[in-house]
C-alpha cells in the first residue's frame, strides 16, 4: 500500500495544501521548522484512520488557517507502482458540524471503515502509530510496540481466513467474567449469589434449629396440657363449691318459704256449711246482686208503660168517635193507605180551588165587557146584539180642498200676469218693477261672492264633507248667477210676443178663478180671507170625519170583549162542574161523606192517621209491658228460690223478701271473705309445691344432692355466705390461672402446628439448592470464560514467542549494519514479562547489553531498527503499510545517519517510506543515499 | 409353601428413595407457583403412593431406605410419612420401612416420639427381622428387613438375611448397592446380584438405585426378583431421574410372584429436549422448536407437570447469536412466560448450549495461523487434564484468580473440574469453541 496523494483543505497550520503523484519509494518531505511536517504526519494518519474522537486531543489539529477541517487521500493497493496502478482508493474525510467520511474503493464503489481496515492490512491506528508512523518523541521508546494490541497486530494477525482481534476476544471474555464474579464484594452475578446463599444458610440453620426442638415443643406441650388440666380441675372444684354455696343460700330462702306455707296450711279450716253453699251459689248471688237495681227500674218502668198506654187509648177512642161509626180499631188497623188518599184530597183540593177561581174571574170579566160604556145605549134589552150608528158628512172635505189650493194657485197666477203687464207698462216709461236692475247685479253679486268662497274654500284644506258643501254652494252661486242673468236678459228685452202670450195667459187665469170660486161658493175673484174662511170650513170637516171613525173602532172592540168573556165563563163554568162530580165520585168510592169539602176529607184523614199511629203505639207498650212483666217475674222466682235456700240452711231469708239489694250485699260480702280465705290456702299450696320443685331441681339426683340436702337442713346461712366470700380470691386465681394456661397451651399448639406444617426448611432447602445450582453454573461459565481465555493468551504468547525471533533477527542485522557492527544482535528479555521494553542487545565481544543503557541515538537507531523490521514482518503476514518518519536521524552522527538513510533507502524498496525533515543536510544525505528519491517541498507557514 | 393352590393370591406395592420433602436439585431458581409445587411434590407423590396401596387393596407396602433425604429429616416429612402409613394401618394394610444411607438409624432425628401404627414394621439394625404377613386369615408373606445404622455403611447387609422356613412368599427388603447395576452410585451396603440370587428368597425388594431396574426375575420363571423401584418422585434433572417415577406392584399368584406392574405417583417429571441448531434459522424457530417439545412433553406425560431442560447441539450461524451475552437468559425468560399459565406446569429449568461456531475446526486445525494454534494447544491441555490431577488443580487455581474469596478458599472450582458436572474435557472442549467464537465474532 503507498499513499499516492493527499489534499488539506484544512489541518492545523496547513491549508490548501497537496501533492499528487507521490513516489512509492523514499519521499523527501522537506521544508523548514514550522512548516508543518508533524502536521502533514497527524494528517495522514487522520485520513487512514479518522480523526480523534474528543476535540482536545493534540492531533486534532483544528484548522487555523482557514478552510474546511479535513481532507482527502488517495492510495493504491501494493507498495510498488504497477501498470494500471492509477486504481486508487479515495479517502475523504472532514470534521466539525458538517462531518464528512468517504471511502471509496478503486472501483469507486463505497467502502467501509472496515473495508478500508482489512486494505491496510488489519492495522489499526495505535499499531500505525506505534510503528509505521514515527517522530522523535516515539523513536525513543519503545513502549508503544509492546502494548497487548500492537503486538498481537503484528504477530498474530491473522487467523481463520480474517483477521480478527485475540486481544478484543480475550478483552471480552474478561469482561464476560467479571459480569459473573468479581474479587471483592461486588454486584457481579456469582458475588450476588453468594451473598444470597449465606443469607439463606443462616435461615436454614434456624429453621433448622427450630425443627430440632419440635420434641422438646413437644414435650412441653403435653406438659401444659397437663397443668391445663389440673388447673382446670381445681377451677371447676372452686367453681363448684360456690355454686354449691350459692344455691344453699338462696334454697335456703326457698326452704324457709315452703315451711312457713306448710304451717299456714296446716292450720287451715274448712268453712260452716251455710258459706259453703253460698260458694256453690257464688255465681247466681253475683247474678242477682248485679241484676237487683235493673229490677227496681223494671218496676218502675212498668208504672211508665201504664200511664202511657191509657193515653193513647183515650186518643184512639176519640179518633174513632171523630171517624164515625163505620170506622172501628180493625178497620183502622187496615187503612194503610191513608197515605194516598191525603195525597189525592189535597190534590182535589187545589184543583177545585183553581176551577173555582176561574169561574169567578171569567164572571167578572163578562160583567165587566157587558158594563162597558161603549156599549151603553147599544145593547139589547137582554143585552144580545148591538148595532153601530152611521153618520156621513154631507160635502166631501178633502174635494173642497183640492178646489181650494187650485184657486189658490190660479190667483197667484193670475196676479203675476198682472204684475207683468203692469211691468210692461212701467218699462215703456219709468217704472220700478219688483224685478229692478239693482236687484238683479245685488243678486248676481251675491251669487259671484258665493261662488267665489266657494271655491276658495273648495281649494283649501278642509274635510271632505265641507268640501262637497262647498261646491254645492257653488254651483247654487252658479245657478242663481244664471237665472240673475236670465231675469237681466228678461228685464232689460222684453219682447211683443211675449206680451201677447202673457194677456192670453191671463184671461184663462181669470176664467178658472172665477169657476173655483163658484164651486167653493166664493165670490168669483175672492179675496184672500175668502179663501182662508173656505180653508177653515174645510179643516172642521175634516175633524169631524175623524171624531166620528174613532167612535165606530171603540164600538167594535168593546163587542168583542164582551163575547170572548162570555165565552170563557161558560168554558170555566163547565170545567168547574166536572171536577166537582170528580170529587163526588172520589169520596164515594173512598166512603167519604158525600158532604165533605177537600179541607173536611183531609181533616178526617189526619185524624185517621193519629189513630192508626195510636193503635200502633199501644201495641208496643203492650208487648214492652209484657216482658218487663216477664223479667220481674223472673227475678222473683230466682230470688225465691235463694231465699228458699237460705230458709233450707237456717240462714236469714226474710230480708231477702223485704229488701232484697241490702241483703245480698250482705249474702255477697260473706261469700268475699270466704273466697278469699280458700285463695290464700291455695296460694300457699303452690308455693309449698313450688319451693319443693325448685328444691328437687336445684339439688338434683345422687349423692351430691344429699349430701346439699343435708346441708341445707343444718341451715348454716350465715357460715355458707362467709365461705363463699372467702373462696371468691381464690376462684379468681384459678380462673385466671387456667385462663393463662389455656392461652399458653394454645400458643404452643398453634407454635408446634406451623412448625409442623411449616414448609418453610423445604422453601430454604430448595432455595439454597437453587442459589447452589445457579452458582455452578455461573462457576461454570467462569470456569469455561477463563480457560477460554487462557487458551488465548497462552496461543497469542506462544505465536508472539515463534515470530518474535525472525523480527529481532532481522532488526538485529539491521543495527548491526547501522552501528557499523559493533553489535551484532538483538536478544529478547529473559523473562516472560518486560520482554517489550527490555530488549538487549549482544555487542561484538559477546557482551548482553540492556537496551536502556545505550546512548540516546543508539537507542533511537536500535528502536527505529526494530520498526523497520516489524514492519516488515507485517508486510509479510499481511500488508506493506506506508513509513512515516520525521526527523528521526537528527540525533544520529553522520556516519550513523549515512547508515541509517541507506536502511530507509533499502526499507522504501518494499515500502513507501515518507521522510519528513527540516535539515537541509539530512535532505541532501539522504538524496545522496537515495538519488532516485522524489522530494516534496513544504513552505514555511 | 408347601401347596402353592391353597396360597391366597394378592399384591404388594414395592416402594423405595422417597427423599420425602427434600428439595430438587440441580435446577435453578423457579417462579413462586412452580417452587410451591415441587416442594410439595415428594410429599403429594408419597400421598399417590398411599392412595394406590388403598385403592389396590393390596397385602402390604415394603419401602426399601430413603424415607428421608437426610439424618436431620424433615418434620413435615416424618409427621407426613406416619399419618399415610397410619392411614394403611387403618386399613388394615401392612407397611414395612427399612432405612438406608439418606435417613440411617442412629444418626437420624425422630421428631416421632409416639409409638408407630399397629401394622407398621419399622427395621432395625444388625440383625435381619422376619415378620409374617397374612392375607384374609391365611398366612401369605414373610417380610424380612433391616436397616442401616449409619450413613456409610459398606457391609454386604444382604448375606444377613436367609431364607426362613414357613407359608408364602420370602421378601426382603434392603436398600444396598447391587454392583454392576447402575453408576453413579455410593456403594453403600454392596452386593452382588449372585449374593442376593443364593439366599432363597422369592422377592428382593431393593432401594438406593433410582432408576427403576429388575435385575433379575420374569414372569413364570423360578429365579427369585431382583428390583429396584426407582424413586418415588424425581429430584433432578440427571438423566437417571428423568421419565416416570413411582413404585412397583408386585402381583402374587399362586404363591410366587407372577409380575410386576410399574406405577407412576410422581407428580412432576424430568426432561431433556436435545435440539440440532445446524437447521434452525433464527432464535424464532429455535423457540418455536422448543415450544413444540413442550407442548409434547406436557401431552405424554399423563397429566403431570414437567421440569425440562433445553441442550443445544450442533453447529450454525446461530451459535452467534446464542453467544451473545444476555440470549439465552431472554430465550429461558420468553419459554416460561410461553407456559406460565400452563396447569400442571411446564418450566424451562435451563438452556445447556453446545452448539459450536461454523468454524471447521479440523480444517482450522491443518493451518499455520493464529487459529491453528489455539485448536492444537487445547488438544494438548484436554488429555493432560485428563490425566494429572494436579495439572486440574493448577488450572482450577488460575481460573479461581478473580473469584470472592469463600469460593477460592473452599476450592470450589477444582472441585467442579472434579465433578462429572464439568469434565476437563468438556471444559476444555467448551473453551475451544468460546475462544473461536469469541475470535469469530470479533469481526462483526
Amino acid at each position: 500500500m503507498r499513499v499516492t496523494g493527499f489534499h488539506i483543505d484544512g489541518f492545523g497550520a496547513l491549508a490548501d495544501l497537496g501533492f499528487d503523484d507521490l513516489s512509492p519509494g523514499l519521499v523527501i518531505v522537506s521544508g523548514p521548522n514550522e512548516a508543518g511536517k508533524s502536521t502533514l504526519l497527524d494528517f495522514l494518519t487522520t485520513m487512514l484512520f479518522g480523526f480523534p474522537t474528543r476535540r482536545d486531543n493534540p492531533r486534532f489539529r483544528a484548522p487555523v488557517r482557514g478552510g474546511r477541517h479535513g481532507g482527502q487521500l488517495t492510495f493504491s493497493e501494493g507498495s510498488r507502482r504497477t501498470p494500471g496502478d492509477d486504481r486508487q482508493w479515495r479517502i475523504e474525510r472532514y470534521a466539525g458540524p458538517h462531518k464528512l467520511v468517504s471511502i471509496r474503493r478503486p472501483d469507486g464503489a463505497s467502502a467501509s471503515e472496515e473495508d478500508l481496515r482489512r486494505a491496510l492490512g488489519g492495522a489499526d491506528e495505535a499499531l500505525f502509530r506505534a510503528v509505521f508512523a514515527v517522530d522523535l518523541t516515539d523513536l525513543g521508546s519503545a513502549e508503544a510496540v509492546g502494548r497487548d494490541d500492537v503486538r498481537e497486530l503484528l504477530f498474530s494477525a491473522s487467523i481463520v481466513g480474517q483477521r480478527r482481534s485475540a486481544a478484543r476476544a480475550m478483552s471480552e471474555l474478561q469482561r464476560q467474567r467479571l459480569e459473573l464474579a468479581r474479587l471483592r464484594q461486588g454486584d457481579a452475578l456469582a458475588n450476588r449469589l453468594l451473598a444470597d446463599l449465606e443469607d439463606v444458610r443462616r435461615s436454614l440453620t434456624e429453621a433448622s434449629r427450630e425443627a430440632a426442638d419440635y420434641p422438646a415443643r413437644h414435650a412441653e406441650l403435653l406438659g401444659l396440657e397437663a397443668e391445663v388440666a389440673r388447673a382446670r380441675e381445681q377451677a371447676e372444684l372452686n367453681e363448684r363449691r360456690t355454686r354449691d354455696l350459692e344455691v344453699l343460700i338462696r334454697l335456703w330462702d326457698v326452704l324457709e318459704r315452703k315451711r312457713t306455707a306448710e304451717q299456714h296450711v296446716a292450720g287451715w279450716t274448712e268453712p260452716g256449711p251455710l258459706n259453703a253453699w253460698l260458694e256453690t251459689q257464688a255465681t247466681e248471688l253475683q247474678a242477682l246482686r248485679s241484676a237487683c237495681s235493673g229490677q227496681l227500674a223494671h218496676l218502675s218502668q212498668l208504672d211508665d208503660l201504664s200511664n202511657q198506654r191509657r193515653g193513647i187509648e183515650q186518643s184512639i177512642l176519640a179518633a174513632m168517635g171523630s171517624l164515625g161509626s163505620s170506622w172501628d180499631r180493625e178497620r183502622i188497623r187496615t187503612s194503610g193507605g191513608w197515605i194516598g188518599l191525603m195525597d189525592d184530597a189535597r190534590r182535589f183540593r187545589v184543583s177545585l180551588g183553581e176551577r173555582e177561581a176561574n169561574w169567578r174571574t171569567a164572571r167578572a170579566l163578562a160583567e165587566d165587557a157587558d158594563g162597558a160604556p161603549e156599549l151603553t145605549g147599544l145593547l139589547d134589552s137582554d143585552g144580545a146584539g148591538a148595532t153601530i150608528a152611521s153618520c156621513a158628512p154631507e160635502v166631501d172635505p178633502e174635494r173642497q180642498a183640492r178646489l181650494v189650493s187650485e184657486l189658490r194657485k190660479n190667483l197667484a197666477e193670475q196676479r203675476l200676469l198682472m204684475a207683468e203687464q203692469q211691468a210692461d207698462q212701467r218699462r215703456s216709461g219709468p217704472s220700478e218693477g219688483p224685478l229692478s236692475a239693482s236687484s238683479v247685479f245685488s243678486v248676481a253679486l251675491v251669487a259671484f261672492a258665493i261662488v267665489a268662497l266657494s271655491v276658495v274654500a273648495a281649494l283649501a284644506r278642509s274635510a271632505p264633507a265641507v268640501r262637497v258643501i262647498c261646491i254645492a254652494m257653488a254651483v247654487a252661486g252658479c245657478a242663481l248667477l244664471a237665472v240673475t242673468i236670465a231675469a237681466r236678459r228678461r228685464l232689460l228685452d222684453p219682447t211683443p210676443a211675449e206680451k201677447t202670450v202673457v194677456a192670453t195667459v191671463s184671461d184663462r187665469v181669470v176664467a178658472r178663478v172665477a169657476e173655483l170660486a163658484t164651486a167653493l161658493g166664493l165670490p168669483n175673484t175672492p179675496s184672500d180671507s175668502d179663501l182662508e174662511t173656505a180653508a177653515e170650513a174645510i179643516d172642521r170637516a175634516r175633524d169631524l170625519e175623524r171624531s166620528h171613525d174613532e167612535d165606530r173602532r171603540r164600538t167594535t172592540a168593546a163587542l168583542q170583549r164582551r163575547k170572548f168573556a162570555h165565552e170563557s165563563l161558560t168554558m170555566a163554568l163547565e170545567d168547574l162542574e166536572a171536577e166537582r162530580d170528580s170529587f163526588a165520585a172520589w169520596k164515594l168510592v173512598q166512603g167519604l161523606g158525600p158532604a165533605l169539602s177537600p179541607d173536611g176529607v183531609l181533616e178526617s184523614l189526619t185524624t185517621l192517621q193519629e189513630a192508626w199511629k195510636n193503635l200502633g203505639a199501644l201495641d208496643r207498650v203492650d208487648a214492652k209491658i209484657d216482658q218487663l212483666r216477664a223479667e220481674v217475674s223472673q227475678f222473683g222466682a230466682r230470688l225465691a228460690r235463694l231465699s228458699t235456700g237460705l230458709r233450707e240452711r237456717g240462714g236469714e231469708a226474710e230480708s231477702l223478701e223485704t229488701d232484697p239489694a241490702r241483703a245480698l250485699d250482705e249474702l255477697c260480702g260473706s261469700l268475699a271473705e270466704t273466697v278469699e280465705v280458700r285463695a290464700t290456702r291455695t296460694s300457699l299450696l303452690q308455693a309449698v309445691d313450688e319451693a319443693s320443685a325448685e328444691l328437687e331441681r336445684s339439688f338434683g339426683l345422687g349423692p351430691q344432692a344429699l349430701r346439699l340436702r343435708a346441708e341445707l337442713e343444718t341451715g348454716e346461712v350465715l357460715a355458707w355466705t362467709q365461705e363463699r366470700a372467702e373462696l371468691e380470691p381464690a376462684r379468681a386465681d384459678a380462673r385466671s390461672r387456667l385462663e393463662q394456661l389455656v392461652r399458653a397451651h394454645q400458643d404452643a399448639s398453634n407454635e408446634l402446628r406451623d412448625i409442623a406444617g411449616s414448609a418453610r426448611m423445604s422453601e430454604l432447602e430448595q432455595a439454597r439448592l437453587g442459589l447452589e445450582q445457579e452458582l455452578e453454573e455461573v462457576l461454570k461459565s467462569w470456569a469455561v470464560l477463563g480457560c477460554a481465555r487462557l487458551l488465548l493468551e497462552r496461543t497469542l504468547k506462544r505465536h508472539e514467542q515463534e515470530h518474535q525471533p525472525a523480527v529481532l533477527a532481522r532488526a538485529g542485522d539491521r543495527f548491526a549494519k547501522v552501528t557499523g557492527g559493533r553489535y551484532t544482535r538483538l536478544l529478547p528479555s529473559l523473562g516472560d514479562e518486560g520482554a517489550r521494553e527490555a530488549i538487549r542487545v549482544l555487542s561484538t565481544v559477546g557482551a548482553e547489553i540492556d537496551a536502556s543503557s545505550l546512548s540516546r541515538g543508539s537507542v533511537e537507531q536500535l528502536y527505529l531498527c526494530l520498526r523497520l523490521g516489524l514492519a516488515e514482518t507485517f508486510a509479510e503476514r499481511s500488508e506493506a503499510l506506508p513509513l512515516i518518519l520525521d526527523d528521526v536521524l537528527v540525533n544520529f552522527d553522520p556516519g550513523r545517519a549515512v547508515s541509517v538513510a541507506e536502511a530507509l533507502a533499502e526499507t522504501a524498496e518494499h515500502h513507501q517510506v515518507l521522510f519528513l525533515t527540516c535539515h537541509p543536510h539530512l535532505e541532501q544525505l539522504v538524496r545522496t543515499v537515495a538519488p532516485e528519491a522524489q522530494v516534496v517541498r513544504l513552505e514555511r507557514i | 409353601m408347601d401347596d402353592p393352590s391353597r396360597a391366597p393370591d394378592f399384591s404388594f406395592v414395592h416402594a423405595a428413595d422417597l427423599h420425602l420433602d427434600t428439595p430438587f436439585k440441580g435446577i435453578g431458581s423457579t417462579a413462586p407457583h412452580v417452587a410451591r409445587q415441587l416442594r410439595e411434590a415428594s410429599l403429594a407423590a408419597f400421598d399417590s403412593l398411599v392412595e394406590l396401596c388403598l385403592e389396590r387393596r393390596v397385602a402390604f407396602l415394603v419401602v426399601a431406605g430413603d424415607v428421608y433425604d437426610g439424618p436431620e429429616r424433615g418434620l413435615r416429612a416424618q409427621l407426613r410419612f406416619r399419618d399415610g402409613l397410619a392411614r394403611l394401618s387403618d386399613a388394615g394394610i401392612s407397611s414395612f420401612v427399612v432405612h438406608g444411607n439418606h435417613d440411617p438409624v442412629e444418626t437420624g432425628w425422630s421428631a416421632l416420639s409416639g409409638p408407630w401404627p399397629e401394622l407398621v414394621t419399622i427395621f432395625g439394625t444388625g440383625t435381619v427381622k422376619a415378620v409374617p404377613v397374612e392375607v384374609g386369615g391365611i398366612p401369605a408373606a414373610t417380610v424380612q428387613g433391616v436397616s442401616f445404622a449409619q450413613r456409610g455403611e459398606r457391609q454386604n447387609l444382604a448375606l444377613r438375611f436367609a431364607h426362613r422356613a414357613g407359608p408364602g412368599i420370602q421378601v426382603g427388603v434392603l436398600h444396598c448397592n447391587v454392583q454392576g447395576a447402575a453408576s453413579g452410585y455410593d456403594d453403600y451396603s454392596p452386593c452382588s446380584l449372585d449374593d442376593l440370587r443364593g439366599i432363597g428368597l422369592d422377592y428382593w425388594a431393593l432401594g438406593h438405585v433410582h432408576a427403576r431396574m429388575v435385575l433379575s426375575g420374569r414372569s413364570g420363571s423360578d429365579e427369585p426378583w431382583v428390583v429396584y423401584p426407582g424413586n418415588l418422585q424425581a429430584r433432578s434433572p440427571k438423566p437417571s431421574e428423568r421419565g416416570m417415577k413411582g413404585a412397583v406392584v408386585a402381583h402374587v399368584h399362586a404363591g410366587r410372584v407372577a409380575d410386576l406392574e410399574p406405577v407412576g405417583c410422581d407428580v412432576v417429571r424430568f426432561g431433556l429436549v436435545e435440539v440440532d441448531i445446524g437447521n434452525i434459522a433464527d432464535l424464532a424457530e429455535l423457540r418455536a422448536r422448543l415450544v413444540a417439545a413442550s407442548r409434547d412433553g406436557l401431552a405424554s406425560s399423563d397429566g403431570r407437570s414437567l421440569v425440562l431442560r433445553a441442550q443445544l447441539v450442533g453447529q450454525s450461524e446461530l451459535h452467534l447469536d446464542l453467544r451473545r451475552p444476555g440470549t439465552l437468559e431472554d430465550l429461558l425468560v420468553a419459554l416460561r412466560g410461553d407456559f406460565a399459565e400452563y396447569q400442571p406446569f411446564c418450566w424451562w429449568d435451563s438452556i445447556d448450549d453446545r452448539s459450536r461456531p461454523t468454524v471447521d475446526i479440523d480444517a482450522a486445525r491443518a493451518g499455520s495461523d493464529f487459529a491453528a494454534d489455539l485448536i492444537r494447544l487445547a488438544d494438548q491441555l484436554g488429555p493432560i487434564l485428563e490425566s494429572d490431577e494436579s495439572a486440574v488443580e493448577y488450572l482450577a487455581a488460575e481460573l479461581s484468580e478473580g473469584l470472592p474469596g469463600t469460593l477460592r478458599t473452599r476450592r470450589v472450582l477444582e472441585q467442579l473440574l472434579k465433578s462429572p458436572n464439568l469434565s476437563p474435557a468438556e471444559l476444555v472442549d467448551r473453551a475451544l469453541v468460546l475462544a473461536l467464537g469469541a475470535l469469530e465474532g470479533d469481526g462483526h
